[in-house]
């Protein structure tokens, strides 16, 4: 991993993904974090694959058949930073959809990495310097390194996608060899469907060990789609009869646009550092006389709190 | 490759002996009257889970999963608590760690749905806090001794109290403790030193377990006080042993605890004051197209919390000087930072700005005056209680 350059930490968050595609210039596709595998609002069709975070522990695998079929596009994961970013570009990689741009970065990595083996497209793609700035631009801003014992840092999370490709459902794990056939998707059939009882197995099993995990779901840019059906309904609301739908949808574009500010203000925040504006800030409470009185009253307050909760508990439960 | 093929072969790699998704809870009074009482579950995403630290110590914690933070720590002993469940709630599935000797308990719903989570945890737990990996002594002692029912034979109740809770902790039992005591002392001044252990509770055992634990020199009145002949006076290697066990039991409730931060920044009132200083700070903040929105959110926010902890966190385990120096700071405040006090640093950074003198600002804020000796011990804080309460925010992953 040395030559691989510095790949930063970074939060799995549908908000950071769904901006790291439009750093990457994808246009047509977003990232929403799935709370359910029947969420229909979320899942919105045609979904391109899903990306399941999990804490890695040894000896822990799906199962299937290991499938080496050159077409997928497969790359091993050689970094462990960049694993999300590993996991959602192996899931463009193999996305067709005339409704789904991948832009020319990843394009051109498409094309040069196409005819290399497993191992040796990962190590091109953690050696994209473009990839990595992009990865890189939502890492969080430090002015210095802590030493915090039971950090974060300790954890390894790590990434899956499924993907369906030729009518086959695959898993895709940069820590195996080969992509994983998992099962067939039966003719005209929803391939969410056929992977649904493989991940739910899966998360049974997680949580038994509690194990954290969690679902997101590569869609289609929704506000794209909605303005699709938005146009498609002004078109044949001839006697206003569709009314109420198309104030539906117009609602559902607001969200999407507020979704999406929400988003780019979240990820600004991300990327800032808060260290300077803590230390002014704490310089004006100090000045104003009230930064002690501040930091009093929360010595207290945990007191008092501590106190009643003392006093509570010497009380028996209601059985 | 390296770093991923290293890690195969330590199993769970976070450490973590034990972890699950849960968020806190609390008591209320239930309608039933005094002795009901009604559990709240509070909306943060959590997450629970028990490690091993290098000292051996078994640490129970509560990671806030929203803003990252560590809200509890707490060290646990072996049988010091139990972990069980807590029945008659219909609407989650609510766990609580209780601890034997104060009857003190801690509240937790499963944020996980999956109807097996719960399975075995209860005792996955319990065995990750009584049996860690390395063999206690204590908990040998105890199994072969007298079983772990506490002594009626220790007199008042206080004096058993006190018994127990040399008990807990040392890898001696009640009669072990008692035939050292005997050996030391004789049996005419064994009564002193139970009494001084049982009745003083914990503000006794925190002054004798700061004294042990401390190095500093204002501590060593008391073995100074005491003859060095004096078989019971801290210099006695044994006693030594004992207070400094001692001590590591008081650290669950009466430790050094870290003020959160963003629990001094997250405020109204400071939302205010920023925004009396927007000219200031405005331009330390992310750009945003609504600049005064984004001051007045800034206190409030993950992003901000999550800074302000960290930084707290690095201002109380003192390694926030060099961070400190990059922003100029008065070589008091510097000073003030490296002792790892939150209060000291707040009061000298008010001096080197020019605020009132810290005595003068006390009784505007209605708040009674905190002892210097008390200030950095607090007990755990609980996290912010403004959010509503509802079982809705589960988390379904």
């Amino acid at each position: 991993m040395g030559d691989a350059g510095n790949w930063c930490l970074i939060e799995s968050d549908p908000g950071v993904f769904t901006e790291m595609l439009r750093g990457f210039g994808v246009d047509g596709l977003q990232v929403e974090e799935l709370y359910s595998l029947d969420d229909d609002k979320a899942l919105m069709k045609p979904v391109y694959g899903l990306i399941f975070l999990f804490k890695w522990r040894q000896g822990d695998h799906g199962n299937g058949t290991s499938s080496p079929d050159p077409t997928i596009f497969f790359a091993q994961q050689v970094i462990q930073n960049a694993c999300a970013t590993q996991a959602i570009i192996n899931l463009i990689m193999n996305l067709e959809d005339k409704n789904v741009n991948i832009g020319p970065l990843l394009t051109q990595y498409k094309e040069f990495a196409v005819e290399m083996d497993p191992a040796t497209r990962g190590l091109v793609l953690s050696n994209s310097d473009e990839i990595r700035s992009v990865h890189n631009s939502f890492a969080r801003q430090t002015l210095y390194e802590l030493d915090i014992k039971g950090g974060e840092a300790e954890d390894n999370y790590h990434f899956v996608t499924y993907v369906p490709i030729g009518g086959k459902v695959y898993e895709l794990d940069g820590l195996r060899d080969y992509p994983l056939e998992l099962a067939a998707i039966p003719e005209g059939g929803d391939w969410v469907e056929v992977v649904r009882p493989i991940i739910q197995e899966r998360m049974a099993k997680y949580s038994e060990g509690e194990i954290t995990f969690n679902l997101m779901a590569m869609v289609p840019n929704r506000k794209q789609k909605y303005q699709e059906m938005l146009e498609s309904l002004q078109q044949a609301n001839e006697n206003n009869e569709l009314d109420e739908q198309i104030a539906d949808i117009s609602r559902s574009i607001a969200e999407e646009d507020h979704k999406m500010a929400m988003y780019s203000k979240e990820n600004a925040r991300r990327r800032h550092n808060y260290t300077p504006f803590i230390v002014q800030l704490m310089k004006i409470l100090a000045k104003e006389s009230k930064f002690v009185p501040l930091v009093e009253n929360s010595y207290q307050a945990a007191k008092q709190k501590a106190q009643m909760n003392t006093d509570k508990t010497t009380l028996p439960l209601k059985k | 490759m390296a770093m991923f093929s290293n890690t195969r072969t330590t199993a769970p790699s976070s450490g973590h002996i034990v972890e699950f998704k849960a968020g806190r809870s609390r008591l209320e009074p239930g309608s039933g009257g005094d002795a009901t009482k009604k559990v709240i579950a509070e909306a943060a995403k959590g997450l629970v889970f028990i490690k091993q630290s290098n000292d051996m110590l078994v640490h129970f914690c509560w990671k806030n999963r929203e803003t990252g933070a560590l809200v509890d720590d707490l060290i646990i002993f072996p049988d010091d608590a139990e972990f069980k469940a807590v029945t008659g709630c219909p609407d989650g599935k609510v766990f609580m760690l209780k601890f034997k000797s104060s009857g003190e308990m801690k509240l937790f719903w499963l944020q996980d749905p999956s109807p097996d989570a719960d399975k075995d945890l209860i005792k996955k737990v319990n065995d990750a806090l009584n049996k860690p990996a390395t063999s206690r002594p204590s908990g040998a002692a105890r199994s072969s001794g007298s079983g772990a029912e506490r002594p009626s034979a220790g007199g008042t109740s206080a004096a058993a109290a006190g018994a127990q809770d040399f008990n807990g902790m040392g890898g001696l039992d009640q009669s072990q403790l008692m035939s050292l005591i005997q050996s030391l002392q004789g049996n005419e001044s064994m009564a002193a030193l139970t009494s001084s252990g049982g009745g003083g509770s914990s503000t006794a055992a925190a002054t004798a377990g700061t004294e042990a634990a401390s190095s500093e020199a204002d501590c060593e009145p008391t073995g100074e006080s005491t003859s060095s002949s004096n078989p019971l006076s801290l210099d006695n290697p044994a006693i030594r042993m004992a207070f400094s066990n001692l001590a590591k039991k008081e650290a669950r409730g009466l430790k050094k605890v870290f003020v959160p931060l963003a629990e001094v920044l997250s405020n109204e009132q400071v939302a205010e004051i920023a925004r009396q200083h927007a000219e200031e700070l405005t331009p330390l903040l992310p750009p945003s197209e609504n600049p005064e929105q984004e001051l007045s959110e800034t206190v409030r926010t993950p992003q901000f919390r999550q800074a302000a902890d960290t930084l707290g966190t690095a201002l109380q385990t003192a390694q926030l000087r060099p961070v400190l120096e990059q922003f100029g700071m008065h070589p008091t405040v510097l000073e003030a930072a490296d002792e790892g006090s939150l209060l000291r640093f707040a009061r000298e950074m008010t001096r080197t700005e020019g605020g009132h003198h810290v005595e003068d600002s006390s009784p505007e804020s209605g708040v009674p005056k905190t002892q210097p000796e008390d200030e950095d011990v607090a007990r755990e804080p609980e996290p912010k209680r403004n959010r509503p309460d509802d079982m809705d925010d589960m988390d379904v992953d």
